[in-house]
């Protein structure tokens, strides 16, 4: 049993080297017009620009979360809360969040211009289907005695969204935010993709055009790490809160 | 009027009321004439851009580029899958590594592709595959996990061989999930198709949206985003209707 | 009276829950409601809480009732002590009165030494303990207990009865007591209301003349064993009906 655990973190481990190695072998193979190693890639992103496009990428991103957390968290627990409503727009946000949504980008380019604005709002967008879906089935599934118990002590709205809703969702509502923050990342990188002065999404096009190919990889490197390291972290906290001294929470 | 309708009734209502705005506002004058068109001249225009051909060349490159990406989705998914299932150490190595991977901006790796590939349906295919394919294993390691032991020992007291208790057990039980699997493929392979012509091609229905973008041809781009959404609509709820109706009863 | 219920009535769409039912708590009164299953039991008490409006007739009750409800109802996310006292917190009680006097319950419903334990490390019947420590600890008027110990096995039930029979004698607070259980209803209350099957009306009230204070051993009782037939033979009837009423739709 140990002998397995100790495999299995060394596994864990190696992933990373192994990708790594990988990545530098199918450089050697293919050559540098079509592949950059790893070195090659790494020394790319010690210039100005990249910190220009992290900060831009990451702020769109960031900004469009919050917008995403706030309004999702909100419409969610309002649909959850109102019984009719909610069966009358499920279907509808369900549909909406399997479409191809980056085909409405340049709707959000006429209406909020070119630049920061149309990425945080086409970010906000893309990443608030799942906190509101899941913000949704876990208030309809908050349990109904604990509703009771606060209107039999007479709690206002507030204070029911904060003693009792609130504290029954919250480990759901932690998946909703990490998936969430993972579709704001992608919406803003594939606005950015297709119209954009700014960010990694700008510079990976560009970089296709100049064949710029260590700044490519290094970029694709970066926003793998980023992706990999916020997702990690979230889970960690998701996992943190859901743990065995809150089984009878998700019934 | 029964509930289960007034949700109906109601949904409908929202949705024609959506679609009346589209036709109402631009009509107004309460928009900028180049930002939206209405939903009448977007379906006339669709029209007349099926009628003389215009989309054809592109609406072939599309679909084929979905059906090869999601074939490939299945054929590779499910194997892998059901080796995932077998090697209990393997899946426990990579056990962190999938529960991140849809974290990861998978878009971003497209112009790696494109470097490589050059531009065509090849890159497109690549990165719509690589979207679609873990979902697939994903939900075929939960649906075999999930077939209820005692089925297994029904087998076991049969003295099923190892090939049997796969096909006649195993398999038929986990089909509910692996079918979801397979839908969330679909809506999965079409949205990296069509964003990814959308970013960068030269070919293809989201091509054609990006294109008339830049091109300030806006009846043109509503019409295809039409295309596409109602495309993206009719399969997700074909797909979710047939599920309903393979596996509704077996709850 | 603690609790004045005249000419109450609820019906949902077109099913009469209650009809017609008026009823009279005084102040440290024990009264218990027992009926066939869907008499509207349940309907009567979450009116009189508050939780529901009444589609005729007219409650008046003193200060705001507490609540056990038959279902575990302590938060899964906070400790006993911070379950217990929850209600103070909400009402605006500093923090160190309130964990005294949450302390002080806990202590009482026999729970010392599980203070800072979740919910989900407690058995089921010390956390319907904690449900009534949570209502007890807010010192209402009158307490509303639906079914409390209705969840929890044969063995539990008698314990925590005997158990809320002491409490009472304890706080002396005023409770009514919704259950099945005639043994429940004759070991803890002062009067036995009996209802009818749907539509739920007051069939008849039974004074219970056993001497307090009572333990369990009551049940061994020559007229313990009387009252009980007696209460049987009235709720029988109803109980036929309720089944019959059952198998008809």
């Amino acid at each position: 049993m140990t002998a397995q655990r100790t495999t299995i973190l060394i596994g864990q481990a190696a992933i990373p080297l192994v990708l790594l190695a990988l990545w530098q072998v199918s450089a050697m193979l293919a050559g540098d017009f079509y592949i950059a190693t790893p070195a090659d890639a790494f020394a790319a992103l010690d210039r100005d620009w990249f910190f220009d496009s992290l900060g831009a990428t990451l702020l769109a991103a960031f900004v469009g979360f919050l917008i995403a957390a706030a309004a999702g968290l909100w419409i969610g627990v309002t649909l959850g809360l109102t019984r009719f409503w909610g069966k009358v727009l499920e279907p509808v946000t369900l549909s909406v969040y399997s479409i191809p949504k980056v085909t409405l980008f340049p709707i959000f380019l006429t209406v909020f211009g070119f630049g920061l604005g149309s990425k945080v709002a086409f970010g906000m967008f893309h990443g608030i289907f799942p906190i509101l879906i899941i913000a949704m089935n876990a208030t309809r599934e908050v349990n109904v005695v604990h509703l009771k118990v606060a209107r039999s002590l007479r709690l206002s709205r507030t204070q029911t969204f904060k003693q009792v809703i609130f504290p029954s969702i919250y480990p759901s509502l932690l998946t909703g935010l990490r998936l969430g923050f993972s579709l704001t990342l992608l919406g803003v990188i594939l606005g950015e993709m297709f119209a954009s002065r700014a960010g990694f999404g700008y510079e990976l096009v560009e970089a296709i055009t100049l064949h710029d190919m260590p700044r490519m990889y290094g970029i694709v490197a970066t926003l793998v790490v980023i992706a990999f390291v916020v997702n990690a972290l979230l889970l960690r906290w998701e996992q943190a809160a859901s743990g065995p001294r809150r089984a009878v929470a998700a019934r | 009027m029964s509930e289960a309708r007034r949700v109906r009734a109601t949904r409908w209502g929202l949705v024609l009321a959506f679609l009346a705005l589209i036709e109402i506002i631009p009509r107004l004058g309460l928009v900028n004439p180049i930002a939206l068109v209405p939903l009448s001249e977007m379906v006339w225009q669709l029209w007349l851009l099926l009628k003389d051909g215009t989309l054809a060349d592109h609406i072939l490159r599309t679909l084929t580029s979905i059906v090869a990406a999601g074939a490939l989705a299945v054929v590779t998914g499910l194997p892998l899958g059901v080796a995932l299932w077998r090697l209990e150490t393997t899946r426990r190595i990579l056990q962190p590594y999938l529960t991140t991977y849809y974290a990861i901006p998978i878009f971003a790796f497209y112009p790696l592709f494109i470097a490589i590939f050059g531009l065509g349906s090849m890159p497109v295919i690549i990165i719509a595959w690589a979207w679609a394919v873990v979902a697939i294993v994903l939900q075929t390691v939960i649906g075999l996990d999930a077939v209820p032991p005692v089925l297994v020992k029904v087998g076991r007291s049969l003295r099923l061989s190892s090939w049997r208790m796969f096909t006649r057990i195993y398999f038929p039980a986990a089909t509910p999930h692996i079918f979801t699997g397979f839908k969330l493929a679909a809506s999965y392979t079409v949205i990296g198709v069509i964003a990814s012509e959308f970013i960068q091609a030269e070919k293809g229905v989201g091509f054609f949206v990006g294109f008339s973008y830049n091109n300030f041809a806006i009846q043109n781009m509503y019409a295809a985003i039409l295309l596409i959404l109602v495309f993206a609509v009719a399969l997700n709820s074909g797909l979710l209707a047939l599920e309903r109706k393979l596996y509704g009863r077996q709850g | 009276m603690v609790l004045t219920v005249e000419h109450l009535s609820k019906t949902f769409g077109d099913v009469e829950a209650v009809r017609d039912v008026s009823l009279a708590v005084d102040e440290g009164e024990f009264v218990s409601i027992v009926g066939p299953s869907g008499c509207g039991k349940s309907t009567l008490m979450e009116i009189v809480g508050g939780l529901i409006e009444p589609t005729a007739g007219r409650i008046d009750v003193s200060g705001m009732p507490g609540i056990v409800f038959q279902q575990e109802s302590a938060f899964p996310w906070r400790t006993v002590v911070e379950n217990v006292a929850f209600g103070l917190e909400m009402t605006g009680v500093g923090k160190a009165e309130r964990l005294t006097r949450a302390r002080d319950m806990i202590e009482l419903v026999g729970l010392g030494g599980f203070e800072d334990r979740y919910p989900t490390e407690l058995s089921g019947g010390m956390r319907q303990r904690v449900a009534i420590a949570r209502t007890l600890v807010m010192e209402p008027k009158i307490i509303l207990m639906d079914e409390p110990f209705g969840a929890l096995d044969e063995q539990t039930r008698l314990i925590l009865g005997e158990e809320l029979s002491r409490i009472r004698e304890a706080t002396n607070a005023t409770v009514l007591f919704i259950t099945h259980s005639f043994d429940e209803a004759l070991l803890l209350s002062d009067r036995i209301v009996v209802m009818t099957a749907r539509p739920g009306t007051i069939k008849q009230v039974v004074v219970n003349p056993l001497p307090r204070p009572r333990d369990s051993t009551i049940v061994s009782d020559p007229e313990f064993g009387r009252l009980s037939g007696e209460l049987w033979e009235l709720l029988r009837e109803e109980s036929m009906r309720a089944l019959a009423g059952e198998r008809g739709r």
